[in-house]
């Protein structure tokens, strides 16, 4: 399901224009990223949980350059998902 | 580390950051979850732009071994649901961290500095989270101050750029000179400067009281274990008092400042003159209200030795004035010929500590007759 397929079917169900369903789309993720900041995890009932994760820092090697490089410590975003949606799709 | 965020907060969220009423923002989360769901079902897989990609994963079968066991068992082939974040929702996340770049190493960097590294990171991040947006660190903390630390290139602008970027941008490594020598100044652990890019003033701030509590943290345990080295030397006086005479402790509770080793010589003094009881008559203040029937009774009867169940109490003779440095088996002595009878004065006065007995304690004494 490509982009706008997704952005056509949320739409439908919800009776917004397309382009509104994208800016809302960009919201949604600004919203769910200043929840991240502050530690929070995001639970969609149903679906699953948004969680915050700390990456310690690696050492890596550049196979072109083959140099070490240091990655520096990051925070990314997980997912899991619930038991019923892996019912429903798995 | 907070708290778990629910649907309707999220809408709210939403709805205030873009306008729409909360009913609205609540549907349109309900929509964007079940078109996943939907997507991933006819799909396997969902591209969100801004947002992410929901993926069905197959994973083959392998061996591996039960954690609970220990056996070897056989992960069999399933699926499972991936999320890839989008760049945007990542940069967005990583906000707190956005100002570190990746930098060459040199060859002379080992494992262990890193170490030192990821721990100060882990302490600050837990102070660190619910913090607003940090400013850049000053380029001037790049310079190795430290000779022992090992030789770091200056950081490499990178040609990616960051969203809060102003002015070259230091890395975590570039602080690492600085790391072997707070660890040996023992300066403050939580304020690390490698990674958070706070100001020097604040890391001095923090540092006097980090030592100071650390101080404070030293002293309780050794202050805790003093205390109890004193109760148990305490106790364990009055313990042995149990042999010269237990009125010592007796005298602790009414006169508690008394200390322990003035009162041991007086016990001893007592222990001297038991045998002569008009020493201590003269001592205490309660003096001895002894019945003339006592002593027909030690006189007249003469029970040396406990005839061991020959023996029967019939009714009480008298009583005794305890006095100063006296024990059970004393009296036992006194007025029956020997310590065995102490176990009937304990039981007929019903003594649920007969080693604690107070100056003046009244002591009935039970007429014992021997059995034959």
């Amino acid at each position: 399901m490509t982009n706008k397929d997704f952005i056509n079917s949320v739409a439908s169900l919800t009776g917004m224009k397309k382009n509104e369903v994208q800016r809302i789309v960009e919201r949604f993720t600004a919203c769910l990223a200043e929840n991240m900041e502050d530690g929070d995890t995001a639970n969609i009932q149903g679906f699953g949980i948004f969680e915050m994760r700390k990456k310690k820092e690696r050492i890596v090697v550049n196979p072109t350059t083959k140099k070490r490089q240091l990655v520096p410590p990051k925070l990314s975003i997980s997912f899991k998902p619930s038991a019923t949606l892996k019912e429903h799709t798995l | 580390m907070n708290r778990k965020l629910l649907l309707p907060e999220l809408a709210a969220m939403l709805s205030e950051s873009s306008g729409i009423s909360k009913h609205r923002a609540e549907v349109f989360i309900r929509s964007f979850f079940n078109t996943i769901e939907t997507g991933l079902q006819e799909d396997k897989l969902v591209k969100i732009k801004g947002f992410g990609t929901f993926k069905i994963i197959s994973v083959s079968s392998r061996e591996s071994v039960s954690v609970s066991t220990g056996e070897r068992i056989t992960l069999d082939e399933h699926r499972k649901i991936s999320f890839t974040p989008d760049s945007m929702l990542k940069e967005l996340v990583n906000k707190p961290f956005s100002q570190f770049q990746t930098i060459v190493l040199d060859d002379d960097v080992t494992e262990s500095v890193l170490e030192e590294v990821e721990q100060r990171v882990e302490k600050e991040l837990a102070t660190m989270l619910p913090e607003v947006e940090p400013e850049p660190m000053p380029e001037a903390q790049a310079s190795p101050a430290d000779p022992k630390s090992p030789e770091i290139p200056e950081p490499t602008n990178t040609p990616e750029p960051s969203i809060s970027q102003e002015e070259p941008v230091p890395t975590p490594l570039a602080a690492l000179p600085t790391v072997p020598q707070q660890t040996e100044e023992k300066a403050d652990t939580e304020s690390a400067p490698t990674t958070l890019p706070k100001e020097d003033s604040t890391e001095n701030n923090n540092t006097p009281d980090e030592v100071e509590e650390t101080r404070r943290s030293i002293w309780k345990p050794i202050l805790l274990i003093l205390a109890g080295l004193l109760l148990f030397a305490l106790g364990y006086m009055c313990g042995v008092k149990d042999i010269f005479g237990i009125t010592s402790c007796s005298e602790n509770a009414p006169t508690k400042n008394t200390p322990a080793t003035p009162v041991l010589p007086d016990s001893l003094a007592a222990d001297s003159l038991s045998a002569d009881s008009t020493a201590n008559v003269a001592d205490s203040a309660a003096t001895e209200a002894v019945t003339t029937e006592g002593y027909a009774q030690s006189t007249a009867e003469a029970l040396p030795k406990h005839p061991d169940g020959n023996v029967r109490v019939n009714g009480q003779m008298g009583t005794h004035a305890v006095a100063k440095g006296e024990s059970i088996a004393q009296i036992a002595v006194r007025y029956y010929g020997s310590k065995d009878y102490a176990r009937h004065i304990i039981a007929f006065n019903e003594l649920s500590n007969p080693d604690i007995l107070i100056i003046g304690q009244q002591i009935k004494l039970p007429r014992i007759e021997v059995v034959k």
